[in-house]
C-alpha cells in the first residue's frame, strides 16, 4: 500500500473522537499577545515602586538626585 | 529547563514576563482542550481569555506541582462553562443544559458515520462521568491529574472514570452495527 494511502493506527476510538485541527501560529500569537499586554501592564506598575525603591536608597546613601553627592 | 512551577514563581517576584514561557510549552494542547469541547473559532476566541485569567489566578498556583498543563486545563474548563452560562453560544445551541456543550461536540461528529454510535453511548454518560473519562481519553491525563483539573478527589474520578468505561462498554456492546474496533477503550491509568 503507497504510503499516502496509509492510515495512522489509533488503538482508543474515543482518542480519534478527540482529534481536532492544531491551532495556525496566527492563532497562537494573537492570544499570546493579549497575555503580553497584562505582563506590560503588570511590569509597568513595577516600574515606579523600583525607582521609589532606588531613590529611597539614594537617600539613604546621602546620594543626590542624580546618584551623585552634591 | 525550568519547571512550570519555578517558572510561575518567577512570575510572582518581579519577574511577570517568564509566565509567557508557561503559556508557550502548553498552548497548542490548552487550544485543544477548548477545540475539542466547542467549536474551533470559539476555541480562537476563548484561548487568550484564558491565558488572562491564569495570569491573574497565579498567586494560586502551588509552586511545587512541576506541570502547569492540568491546573492551565482548569482553567480552561471554567472559561467554557463560564461561556455557556452566559449564553454567548444563544444562536448556536438551545440547549437546556448550559453548562454541557456536548451538542456542539456532537455537531462536529456527526459526519463521521462510524463514530456516531459511540458519541450516542458518551452522551449518554452523566457529565460527571463523562468529564473525566475525557480528559483522560482526549487530553491524556492520568485520573489523579483529571481530579486536579475538576477539583476532586482521585478516588472519586477513578470511580466515575470506571463507571463510565463499564457504561460505554455496555452501551456499545448493544449496539449490532457498531464497528468491532470501537470496543477497545483503553486509556492510560498510570
Amino acid at each position: 500500500m503507497p504510503a499516502a494511502h496509509a492510515q495512522p493506527e489509533h488503538p482508543d476510538p474515543l482518542t480519534v473522537l478527540g482529534l481536532v485541527t492544531p491551532p495556525t501560529p496566527e492563532v497562537l500569537a494573537a492570544a499570546r499577545e493579549r497575555l503580553w499586554s497584562a505582563v506590560a501592564e503588570e511590569m509597568l506598575a513595577m516600574r515606579p515602586a523600583t525607582g521609589a525603591e532606588e531613590a529611597s536608597d539614594s537617600r539613604q546613601l546621602g546620594l543626590g538626585e542624580h546618584g551623585r553627592e552634591h | 529547563m525550568e519547571t512550570d512551577g519555578a517558572l510561575v514563581e518567577w512570575s510572582m517576584h518581579g519577574r511577570p514576563d517568564a509566565f509567557v514561557e508557561v503559556v508557550q510549552r502548553h498552548e497548542v494542547a490548552v487550544h485543544g482542550f477548548l477545540a475539542r469541547r466547542a467549536r474551533p473559532d470559539l476555541a480562537d476566541d476563548l484561548l487568550g481569555e484564558v491565558w488572562l485569567r491564569a495570569f491573574a489566578a497565579r498567586s494560586g498556583y502551588d509552586p511545587a506541582h512541576a506541570d502547569a498543563l492540568p491546573w492551565l486545563y482548569g482553567i480552561a474548563r471554567n472559561v467554557l462553562r463560564e461561556y455557556w452560562r452566559a449564553g454567548l453560544h444563544e444562536a448556536k445551541a438551545p440547549a437546556p443544559d448550559v453548562v454541557d456543550p456536548w451538542d456542539e461536540v456532537n455537531a462536529r461528529l456527526d459526519s463521521a458515520a462510524w463514530a456516531r454510535s459511540l458519541a450516542a453511548a458518551v452522551r449518554a454518560l452523566p457529565a460527571s462521568e463523562r468529564e473525566v473519562l475525557l480528559l483522560v481519553a482526549w487530553e491524556q491525563l492520568t485520573p489523579a491529574e483529571a481530579a486536579n483539573v475538576l477539583g476532586i478527589p482521585q478516588g472519586t474520578a477513578r470511580s466515575r472514570l470506571h463507571r463510565a468505561r463499564t457504561a460505554l462498554r455496555l452501551a456499545l456492546r448493544e449496539e449490532a452495527t457498531c464497528p468491532p474496533h470501537t470496543h477497545n477503550l483503553s486509556t492510560r491509568t498510570r
